[in-house]
């Protein structure tokens, strides 16, 4: 089997490369929350869209925590 | 978007070029390459960003370029979801769920076109998320990580969305 990096290398480069992007979706997509103003256009799909973006985030940052066995 | 560009410009060639990273994908995941294969699709994933990027930088945004993105994301994304299931990576249960959610929401899509009487790609701002995320679940399979928390969450996930977008697609205004 191919390895290109060490199996506690690819394990770091799976949760970084999850947990960062999924922490940083959470907090944007919680920003452009509220940021939305009643006359924003489509306030009611940005709102929805933004809630999932954060509903995913959260299950990334908890997946790689379950990952490492922290919860 | 009234701008008329062909179909034969760079950004469509990178979104074409993501059906390059099918064959090796396929070849990785059946010699059990698991690095191998979250490579290809994490290539898979960052093109879908580049395509993006170049329609903007080369102005050449259009409907019909929507169009192909989003069926290239159901083909990438189904072919890799069903090759990490036949190979046991990944839970069959929720890689169907997804399929058949997947396959409803492009139904949809085509009944909200013909409903506005136009070729149209109905914005989602949830469903992008979602597609973004399925990129995801095929790296968690080849990498092994908490394949089942994360497949089995994905569904009800995926489900709200559909039912969210089946209303504003088929039944609200247009």
């Amino acid at each position: 089997m191919t390895q290109i990096l060490s199996p506690t290398a690819f394990k770091w480069f799976l949760t970084l490369v999850t947990g960062i992007v999924a922490a940083v979706w959470f907090v944007w997509d919680a920003i452009k929350i509220a940021r939305l103003t009643p006359e924003t256009p489509s306030v009611g799909d940005k709102r929805f869209g933004y809630m999932i973006g954060m509903a995913i985030g959260a299950i990334g940052v908890i997946g790689c925590l379950r990952f490492w066995n922290v919860i | 978007m009234d701008k008329v560009v062909s179909p034969w410009n760079p950004a469509n060639a990178v979104t074409a070029s993501r059906f390059l990273t099918l064959p090796p994908l396929y070849w990785a995941v059946m010699h059990d390459e698991r690095q191998l294969a979250t490579l290809f699709i994490i290539i898979c994933g960052l093109l879908d960003k580049l395509d993006g990027l170049v329609a903007k930088l080369f102005n050449c945004r259009s409907a019909f370029g929507e169009l192909f993105d989003a069926i290239t994301d159901a083909i990438c994304y189904g072919f890799g979801l069903v090759l990490v299931a036949a190979h046991g990576w990944a839970p069959w249960v929720p890689v169907i769920g997804i399929i058949v959610l997947g396959l409803s929401n492009s139904g949809m899509r085509v009944l909200y076109a013909k409903r506005l009487g136009r070729a149209a790609n109905y914005k989602s701002y949830a469903m992008e998320r979602v597609v973004a995320f399925t990129g995801y679940l095929i790296g968690f399979a080849t990498g092994g990580m908490e394949v089942t928390y994360f497949y089995w969450l994905f569904l009800p996930v995926m489900g709200i969305t559909l039912l969210h977008d089946a209303k504003r697609m088929l039944l609200d205004p247009v």
